[in-house]
């Protein structure tokens, strides 16, 4: 046993008590004794590792992606080639989840849907993520009466179920003719920003009186240097948790809409639509319904798996 | 403490006017008219039609008339319902939606708290994992899933319940228990981390060194004090109450205010649409007062600082 192990001891073993001694004075282990220093980002890395959950959702995360990019390709069908004489069958080695009431292999059906929720989500979340950082950042540093105006807009738009404004933009869009996915998209980015925007709002306003950010006004620096070169990347902790949880929620929200018929339109389907073709049948076929609702169900986990394991390491004062 | 409730009272009409405008705006920005059909009606009859909604007047004094008529109360005629006003449709959709969602609530209620209560006392055990992965299942599984699972396997599978319809109390199970998923998740995840949160309080550490029994100290101190932070989480939990009941009520082919909405939806029932989105956040609004009104009740802290957004 060396005498730096009785310092820095590997996590998870204890060391034993006899392994402890004092280091020789001016040897060069003493200047080993301090280690690499633990950043917020190696230390938040460190903890998500020990969170089995979030690990666990993370890997299906990734394994999705590879299922939704490969899958459709080396499928031997597509998902719009109808087989009208094998309409409705039991899952089978050639078709693993059946096929529909036009004969289409479900599992092929199944996996397209992927690619759809998976755009969704993160087309979404990007949206969010750039309207709420943009607008709590500029709330929150300008403070004073551009603040309260802005968290008033807020405040207002808190009032009104999300979902409703989400519906009445997709009717309105749909209606003038938008591509039904890019409906989709602009209807969740537009909404469901106002939970990011009030975070941000939250961190910018105690991280602006910081010193940091009062050593950069004194060089000079513009207004949205500071704002979204010194502030923004300080509270990347907490938006990086938001964006996570905000994945699957505009992932539930495109099932929905396409649910009830605003989504994506036939022959693409999507989760919601394979979730709302298999309802009809459920009496019947309960095999249709069942596999579109178990990937659903498998991706809002894994997202949430993740996000609650992100927000435990990221933002210790969130801790639930 | 009035000064408080006038503001507030302010705020809701404001809001609730904002969104009847622009609902209503946009409900005029749609390109394909309220009487756009397969088969293209004669230019008379829709000339006609439009006499009769006022659809040819200039689109400021429709504004107006729609505007006086919701002070009112008078939500106007349904375009697709020839003798059906909108009023109706909420008269016969409300109770039916109300009723289903209070069993919900009352059901959210009286499961989420206490398993969020017994997580927290046995933080990190194994009662503890088995409420969070609960919570986290509630919390994942989209309502429609969850309608479309429990009925396969309570409804048709082990034929215990009826898969659908409305007027027996059988038939309010499954979709009561469906509503109520989210909200038992939720609240049962929040319940823990406050209550955690007050057990390390030291009034707590003071309840005990009295020699109180555990039981006293749970219920009689800690529990008051995290009745706050549920009460402020019931406004949007109703919220998530009445939007998952679009496609409950659906699934579970009940009639219900959600399932005409939907409807309404997909037939571009403009008034319909307008009229029952202006109830649903006026509703919403009136819910988010009384929560306030509550926790300012429970809370005497809150009544006396002045309410800013934190």
């Amino acid at each position: 046993m060396g005498v730096q192990t009785a310092w820095r001891f590997k996590e998870g073993s204890t060391p034993e008590a006899g392994s402890f001694a004092p280091a020789l004075k001016g040897s060069e282990e003493l200047q080993q004794v301090a280690g690499r220093p633990t950043t917020y980002w190696s230390d938040a890395i460190r903890r998500i590792r020990r969170n089995k959950p979030a690990v666990v959702g993370f890997w299906i995360i990734i394994a999705l992606f590879i299922v939704a990019i490969v899958g459709p390709m080396v499928s031997p069908y597509t998902y719009e080639d109808q087989d009208l004489s094998n309409t409705f069958q039991s899952p089978t080695l050639q078709h693993p989840f059946g096929t529909d009431q036009l004969g289409r292999d479900q599992m092929t059906r199944v996996m397209y849907g992927a690619r759809i929720s998976l755009a969704v989500g993160i087309v979404c979340a990007a949206l969010n993520f750039l309207i709420g950082v943009t607008y709590g950042g500029i709330s929150a540093y300008f403070g004073g009466r551009v603040d309260d105006i802005m968290m008033r807009i807020v405040d207002i738009l808190y009032g009104i179920p999300t979902l409703i404004i989400v519906i009445l933009l997709t009717v309105l869009f749909k209606d003038r003719g938008v591509n039904p996915l890019v409906n989709v998209f602009i209807a969740i980015g537009l909404t469901y920003w106002l939970p990011m925007a009030r975070i941000v709002r939250g961190e910018i306003l105690s991280l602006k009186e910081r010193e940091f950010a009062l050593a950069a006004k004194t060089i000079g620096a513009p207004n949205n240097r500071i704002l979204f070169r010194h502030l923004i990347p300080n509270a990347m902790g907490p938006i990086i948790v938001t964006v996570t949880l905000e994945v699957p929620s505009a992932i539930f929200t495109e099932a929905f809409l396409s649910y009830i018929g605003l989504g994506v339109s036939a022959p693409v389907a999507s989760w919601g639509v394979l979730a709302s073709d298999g309802t009809e049948a459920i009496r019947s076929f309960p095999y249709l319904v069942l596999f579109p609702a178990l990937a659903i169900c498998l991706t809002m986990f894994a997202f949430n798996f993740l996000g609650d394991g992100l927000r435990d390491a990221l933002d210790p004062r969130l801790r639930q | 403490m009035l000064k408080f409730i006038l503001q507030r009272v302010l705020s809701m009409i404001l809001v609730v006017l904002i969104v009847a405008s622009a609902t209503f705006f946009m409900m005029r920005l749609l390109p394909s008219g309220p009487f756009a059909r397969e088969k293209k009606l004669p230019p008379e009859i829709i000339k006609n039609l439009e006499a009769r909604y006022h659809l040819d007047d200039p689109l400021w004094k429709q504004y107006v008339d729609y505007m006086k008529n919701l002070l009112r109360g008078d939500l106007g005629p349904s375009f697709k319902y020839k003798n059906r006003t909108v009023n109706n449709i909420i008269n016969d959709g409300f109770p039916v939606s109300a009723a289903l969602g209070a069993v919900a609530v009352f059901l959210a209620i009286v499961i989420g708290i206490p398993l969020g209560i017994w997580g927290a006392l046995r933080q990190n055990g194994w009662q503890d994992n088995l409420v969070m992965f609960i919570a986290l299942l509630g919390v994942s599984v989209p309502n429609f899933i969850m309608a479309v699972l429990l009925m396969l396997i309570f409804a048709l599978g082990l034929h215990i319940v009826p898969a659908a319809g409305w007027g027996t109390f059988k038939q309010i199970i499954l979709p009561a228990f469906t509503l109520a998923g989210y909200p038992i998740a939720f609240l049962a995840r929040l319940v823990r981390s406050s209550m955690l949160e007050v057990l390390r309080q030291e009034y707590i550490t003071t309840a005990r060194a009295k020699g109180l029994s555990e039981r006293l100290v749970i219920f009689r101190h800690a529990l008051r004090n995290i009745l706050i932070p549920v009460v402020t989480v019931l406004g949007p939990l109703i919220a998530a109450v009445f939007t998952g009941s679009f496609v409950v009520e659906k699934i579970f082919a009940i009639p219900g205010l959600g399932r005409y909405y939907v409807t309404s939806i997909n037939d571009r029932d403009y008034t319909t649409i307008l009229g029952v989105t202006i109830f649903y956040s006026a509703l919403l609004v009136l819910m988010n007062f009384f929560v306030d009104l509550t926790y300012a009740w429970l809370d005497p802290r809150i009544r006396y600082v002045e309410r800013k957004v934190s």
